[in-house]
């Protein structure tokens, strides 16, 4: 009677200084000189971005020929090969409209980064910010939006009356990240998240108990109650982990402060202050500023140094070739914006954590507004993600939906960076239907 | 540190009854209010998990309708043809438990936004930046109550109310404390899995039977696919519940409620594997009007046919394999070639209308709507075999065994062949090969008068240029075409006894052994004579004393008693 | 008997709208499934609408008509401005912001009545005529409207029919955006067709007959849905939805027609009136409405329908996008109108002599529908949110 006494007791102990947590509790996770724990397997958080493209790609020359794992780039896309494994590519899907006006350029945008066509400013959140909500709460940044133009338009927004501007200077960018409110991620004292205390201390009482209290069960039940447990087991130690000083931040150094280019349409100052702008966030990711980013590409109003013929122009009217068959002079827009996707993920690769690279816990998503900008088009949309944010997803595969809403894709990328929803979108473009090829 | 000590006595206090009972024998013979109160003293189990559905309806039940439930759920289990009777064997995973724990908290955080905090939470804190023990009791006691489907344990309670203050401090918000802890008893086994406490039954020596709460939530799940509301939950603490009087008077009560058709509806959808519907693939290009609405319509039709069939004109439940009467939508309308238009604003999402097939067409029965013979056809061409199997099994309780490892398919796979232009043509070996006809007897007939609607659930008359054959056969009775089919189903022997044996199975979580099976045949004879009312056969099952009693002889079938406590033991 | 055209002035809503719609009642439920009936009967919904252009190699003999940037060049020209002012003008164009908004308001104004500047694109005639280059080929899609062959007409590519007359054809083919061929549309009416297919009510056509399986005459009979059109996952229209027939009796049109050797046609041309959008047309009006189409094997059509059309009603469906427009898709507006006015062969003013409409040629694709009638009290076609 006594030894169960003393259990029962220890039991209860336990149970009651899970309770009144404080900082006491927080000692024990940390040695005297608060530093953190060596072998805490916590892996570094995700990261997630857009990359928002306007004007789509040419037509029949970005779709994969085979769908599913090991498909050959098609030739627009080639300039992407050496990240052909982290690629994912998204065919057949449209954004709907039923019924109300189609405003070019726009809807198609809207309904990609927020799943609806807003009245006015009667909007909801972006699926950056709702990824953002899980991701970057603690983050100094909740998130960060550029510009390739130098333009402060952006479609990241929490709601319809507050939109995220996006920054066109690379060099008022890395003020503002490595000016003088930058703090060191390694030097800075840590101090673990009310929230995330409460949380475990609730989740920890209750199972104790309940633990204590439903040990009369059959051998079959036994088996399954463990498994519950295990489970729960499970969340308390993540939540412990957060608790915990995070690991240090190897790959955080200061990048050099940049020159840039002047902002504007040009396609090569864009170019240039596009690779300023990747080694920027690159480095901010990497010395946990923010874990969210939105990038701007702005390709409507970029033009070639000297010409007054932009992209936009170019769409509707450029004829198609007779003998190629397609759009030559967008095609080639298509190519530099396409070849900039792939430095600037050669810059995220570039930036070793360990004995991997920021790249390999980021998740990227590639959106459009039009597939066919020449006529304005809506259907078979071209989609993608590079990266799969620290194995969250699955990639090299290509998926075929012919029919399916946009929106698909925003729904599974928000799960798989842990936002609870089931179902994502308004009216023709609201789905619940996850991608579950490329859930792991 | 006075909190932390109050619970510390608690736990003894009740971890030194739970030591005493689990010795004394005696404490087995408790009276019904009595079991819950001892918290521990009586065996507990643990069975069923909580479907989506059953999630949801309970959160909307207790919380209102317009609380959202984001995330996803771990998948089911089908054993002995039931999700039910699987729920009895799957456990929580971890990543199921993560989106677990992230409802709860998205749930609760909700429930304490400005928009409900004043309708869903009856009092007020003192100050708004602390813990506040008696509105927290009082909150927590009331919804626990119907989140666990019977009235906490005082340990029970005292535990969350600590669990609140002790977040309440951390937070400094009284309601952001109160949240973590419903989160947590959201989290709880108590919540996501049906627990069945059992009692000794007065009535036979050794032998037990569910306890008051037990049986209400049986009845509740059955008939209502929810947990019991505040008025079964009152009969169940009153001793209503033990009187089979009060338990009838309950039933009655329950199944006059509009509430039925959710019972019903959850009961075909498990019956029917509408579950399948969650990964069902058409190729769209060879049926370009297989769109997800038409799969999300063809499921609804079906189930608003069955409700409307057995409770709305209270029909024989044999007839809803030839009934023409049904519902349309303006996607199946495209789908079944029949001009369906609705006075409706331009874009709306679609709606629904009742529709009759007229006498001259070819559709009668579910067996001819889209959700049988799409769900059960490949993504690109029909499948007599895989529809014959899904009747046997589905609606005959038929057993199908699985085909040999090492068949070559790409016979039946050429769809384009010039010289087998028909499916029954690919499917000629079937019946000739020794090794295959013998299986394939039971499945093909059946399925091969269904081959007028192709993979995607239109009707065609021919395949490849050639005219089809719908000629077919079921148990010695040939008919044609799908209309002939549902004819034969209903007249077949297996059908009625089929659905009742799934519905008691539902009713008890398992299938119903050698046991059980004398009130299984006793609930067949009752059926048939009510004229296969299926309003009547579930309330004949909720107020059969059989859904509630655990004989000894039973205990291991049932999994559910700790080993100490079986009866054969000395000195019972 | 068959019907001429439907004279509608506003506001007919008459026996004669119920007695028709009784008639398709009766004729609708009795539509449901494969049993014979005194009178045959198909409907289908129109899912696909484009200018039918047959462009070649070589039909564009003085060169295809410049892109609008260079083709302002000679809108300056045109003024009187000196060549440095030009190249000034275009410059500023280009910049962007304010400079660019100064030229493109000289472009926007370059009408001129009494030597004042006025709105080009809402008084074309004001505009010097740039004279766009014309087609000069042998071959068009579409109709012989007149009955006769003459220099101005077209063979037919595909029936090799003589004296088509598509005289909007010529006026409009030189013109980058209304290129095409019969399965490739022009990118201006992709582009127009795109914006509206899925918000429009839609085009619906009947066909009655004896036995629609063999040659024979035939009723083909117009109407406007209350829907849009339904596209599924493949891009098409879904065959067999059903819509509901707009009561208002402007889009209602009767022809007499025939069907021989799989071939759908009006007999009997008359004027059809089909309300569409003003994305495009509000009305697209053709005097002679004449048809062609071809049944296909899984029951679809697809084919031309021609007449004359309004040239006020061709201008201005594409010049109301104005420079916007001009900029992306058109080349140059009132040089359109000029073109227009220049090729134009119907309906002559009977005081002045001059044409008022010009022969046209569209492309129309149409898949089976059901057609049901809307009950007079139909609601208005606002979307729900």
């Amino acid at each position: 009677m006594s030894k169960l006494h003393r259990r029962t007791v220890l039991r209860g102990m336990l149970g009651g200084s899970a309770i009144t947590v404080g900082l006491p509790f927080l000692d024990c996770f940390l040695n005297s000189n608060g530093d953190a724990l060596a072998a805490t397997g916590a892996s570094l958080p995700p990261v997630f971005g857009t990359w928002f493209q306007h004007l789509g790609l040419n037509p029949g020359m970005w779709e994969p020929e085979t769908v599913g794992p090991n498909f050959k780039n098609n030739i627009q896309l080639e300039v992407l090969n050496p990240f052909r494994d982290r690629l994912n590519i998204y065919s057949g899907m449209k954004y709907f409209i039923e019924g109300k006006p189609l405003q070019t350029h726009t809807t198609g945008s809207q309904i990609a980064m927020t799943g609806e066509i807003p009245f006015g400013t009667s909007g909801g959140p972006s699926l950056d910010s709702s990824i953002a909500d899980v991701i970057g709460r603690r983050t100094r940044f909740r998130s960060l939006e550029v510009s390739f133009s130098g333009t402060r338009d952006s479609y990241s927004q929490r709601s319809g009356t507050s939109i995220n501007p996006s920054e066109g200077s690379p060099a008022a960018m890395y003020q503002r990240i490595f000016g003088p409110d930058f703090k060191d991620p390694n030097a800075a004292e840590f101090t673990p998240d009310p929230h995330t205390m409460a949380r475990k201390s609730v989740l920890s009482a209750v199972s104790e108990h309940v633990k204590g209290v439903m040990n009369n069960v059959g051998a079959n039940d036994r088996a399954r109650l463990d498994e519950y447990f295990t489970s729960i087991r499970q969340i308390e130690q993540q939540l412990a982990i957060e608790l915990e000083k995070p690991a240090p931040l190897e790959a955080c150094s200061m990048p050099p402060s940049p020159e840039e280019a002047p902002p504007g349409t040009v396609l090569e100052d864009a170019a240039t202050n596009a690779k300023l702008f990747g080694g920027l966030l690159a480095y901010a990711a990497a010395c946990g500023q923010t874990q969210v980013f939105n990038i701007m590409v702005d390709s409507m109003a970029l033009r070639k140094r000297g010409s007054a013929y932009t992209w936009h122009m170019a769409t509707h009217e450029e004829s198609v070739d007779d003998q190629l068959g397609y759009q030559k002079g967008v095609f080639e827009f298509n190519e530099w914006a396409n070849t900039i996707f792939a430095e600037f993920l050669g810059t995220l690769e570039n930036v070793k954590e360990g004995d991997g690279s920021v790249l390999d816990r980021t998740l990227v998503l590639w959106l459009t507004d039009h597939s066919d900008a020449r006529v304005h088009g809506l259907e078979k949309v071209p989609v993608m993600t590079v990266g799969n944010g620290g194995g969250r997803i699955k990639t090299g595969m290509h998926v075929s939906a012919p029919g399916d809403p946009v929106t698909r894709v925003g729904l599974t990328v928000q799960q798989a960076m842990g936002v609870p929803v089931n179902t994502w979108g308004v009216d023709g473009n609201e789905t619940s239907n996850t991608i579950s090829e490329i859930m792991v | 540190m006075p909190q932390s000590k109050s619970v510390r006595l608690a736990s003894v206090a009740v971890a030194a009854l739970t030591f005493v009972a689990t010795l004394s024998v005696t404490a087995l013979v408790v009276s019904p209010a009595a079991s819950v109160e001892a918290g521990g003293a009586s065996p507990q189990t643990f069975t069923r998990r909580l479907t989506p559905d059953q999630y949801k309806t309970i959160i909307a039940d207790v919380f209102g309708k317009d609380i959202r439930i984001g995330g996803r759920f771990d998948p089911g289990l089908r054993v002995d043809g039931l999700l039910e009777v699987g729920a009895g064997e799957v456990s929580v995973s971890a990543t199921g438990m993560e989106q677990y724990d992230a409802m709860a908290r998205s749930i609760a955080n909700q429930i304490i936004d400005d928009k409900h905090r004043r309708l869903l939470i009856s009092c007020e804190p003192k100050a708004n930046d602390k813990p506040d023990a008696e509105c927290a009791t009082q909150f927590l006691g009331t919804v626990g109550k119907l989140l666990f489907r019977r009235p906490l344990t005082s340990e029970e309670l005292n535990l969350h109310v600590e669990a609140a203050a002790a977040a309440a401090l951390v937070e400094k918000d009284f309601y952001k404390g109160l949240a973590l802890s419903l989160a947590g008893m959201l989290s709880q086994p108590q919540f996501l899995f049906r627990h069945e406490v059992l009692e000794a039954d007065p009535d036979r020596k050794g032998a037990y039977r569910l306890d008051a709460y037990s049986k209400a939530s049986r009845l509740s799940f059955l008939l209502w696919n929810s947990g019991p509301d505040e008025r079964l939950l009152e009969a169940a603490e009153n001793g209503e519940m033990s009187t089979q009087k009060g338990l009838t008077r309950q039933v009655e009560r329950m199944v006059r409620s509009p509430r039925l058709a959710s019972g019903v509806r959850a009961f075909f959808s498990d019956m029917f594997h509408f579950d399948q519907f969650d990964g069902l693939i058409k190729d769209t290009q060879i049926y370009p009007k297989f769109s997800s609405q038409v799969a999300v319509d063809s499921r609804d039709q079906t189930l608003r046919t069955v409700v409307d069939h057995l409770l709305v004109r209270k029909g024989d439940y044999r007839d809803i394999f030839t009934t023409k009467k049904t519902f349309m939508t303006k996607a199946l309308a495209a789908v079944y070639k029949v001009p369906f238009g609705m006075n409706l604003p331009n874009g709306s999402p679609d709606a629904w209308m009742p529709y009759e097939f007229s006498e001259d067409d070819p559709r009668a029965g579910i067996l001819t709507h889209i959700s049988f013979v799409a769900l059960h056809s490949h993504p690109g061409r029909s499948s007599p075999t895989l529809r014959g199997k899904a009747l046997r099994e589905i609606m005959l309780c038929q057993k199908v065994p699985s085909p040999p490892g090492d068949v070559d398919f790409t016979l039946v796979q050429d769809t384009a062949s010039e010289e087998y232009k028909t499916a029954r043509a690919r499917l000629t070996a079937h019946s000739t090969e020794p090794a295959c006809a013998g299986c394939h007897k039971i499945t093909d007939p059946i399925g091969l008068a269904l081959e007028n609607f192709n993979g995607g659930g239109e009707w065609q008359t021919t395949e490849n240029g050639a005219t089809i054959d719908t000629s077919g056969a079921l148990d010695g009775v040939s008919f044609s075409g799908g209309e002939g089919l549902g004819e034969a189903v209903r007249n077949n022997d297996a059908v009625a006894s089929c659905l009742v044996n799934r519905m008691a199975a539902y009713a008890l979580g398992k299938k119903p052994g050698p046991v059980k099976s004398q009130w299984v045949s006793v609930l067949e004879s009752k059926f048939a004579d009510s004229g296969y009312l299926v309003q009547d056969l579930m309330k004949e099952i909720a107020v059969s004393p059989e859904l509630f009693r655990v004989s000894s002889s039973n205990l291991d079938e049932l999994t559910m008693l700790m080993p100490r406590h079986r009866p054969d033991k000395e000195g019972e | 008997m068959p019907f001429k055209n439907y004279e509608n002035a506003p506001g007919i809503f008459g026996a004669k709208v119920n007695s028709l719609a009784v008639a398709l009642t009766v004729s609708a439920l009795c539509f449901a499934g494969t049993h014979a009936v005194a009178m045959d009967k198909r409907s289908y919904v129109i899912e696909w609408f484009s200018q039918a252009s047959h462009s070649t190699d070589g039909d564009c003999p003085a060169g295809i008509n410049p892109p609008t940037r260079q083709q302002y060049y000679e809108s300056f020209e045109l003024l009187g401005f000196e060549p440095e002012e030009v190249e000034e003008q275009m410059k500023k164009y280009a910049q962007g912001g304010m400079p660019a908004a100064n030229a493109k308001n000289i472009l926007r104004m370059r009408g001129r009545i009494d030597g004042e500047p006025v709105n080009g694109f809402v008084h074309p005639w004001t505009v010097a005529d740039p004279n766009l280059n014309s087609v000069k080929s042998d071959y068009a899609l579409g109709f012989n409207l007149d009955g006769q062959v003459s220099d101005a007409s077209f063979t037919e590519p595909m029936t090799n029919e003589k004296g088509i007359d598509n005289q909007l054809f010529r006026a409009m083919g030189c013109i980058e955006q209304f290129r095409g061929t019969y399965d490739h549309p022009p990118t201006f009416w992709a582009f127009i067709w795109g914006s509206m297919k899925e918000t429009t009510p839609a085009w619906l056509m009947t066909v009655e007959g004896k036995d629609l399986g063999s040659d024979g005459p035939v009723t083909i009979t117009f109407d406007r849905a209350l829907e849009h059109i339904t596209f599924g996952p493949t891009g098409n229209a879904v065959s067999h939805i059903t819509y509901r027939a707009d009561p208002d009796p402007r889009s209602h049109h009767e022809f007499a027609g025939k069907i021989e050797n799989n071939v759908l046609s009006i007999t009997d041309p008359g004027e059809l009136r089909l309300l569409l959008d003003t994305l495009s047309f509000p009305e697209f009006v053709l005097f002679n409405a004449h048809l062609r189409m071809t049944i296909e094997a899984d029951g679809s059509l697809k084919g031309l329908i021609g007449g004359y059309q309004p040239l006020w009603d061709y201008y201005f469906g594409i010049a109301q996008g104005g420079l916007a427009y001009e900029g992306m898709i058109i080349n140059d507006a009132p040089g359109i109108y000029h073109s227009l006015k220049r090729h134009a062969d119907g309906n002559p003013d009977p005081e002045t002599g001059e044409f008022t409409s010009i022969s046209a040629a569209y492309r129309i694709d149409a898949v089976p529908a059901f057609v049901v009638p809307a009950e007079a009290a139909a609601y208005q076609n606002i979307s729900s949110r």
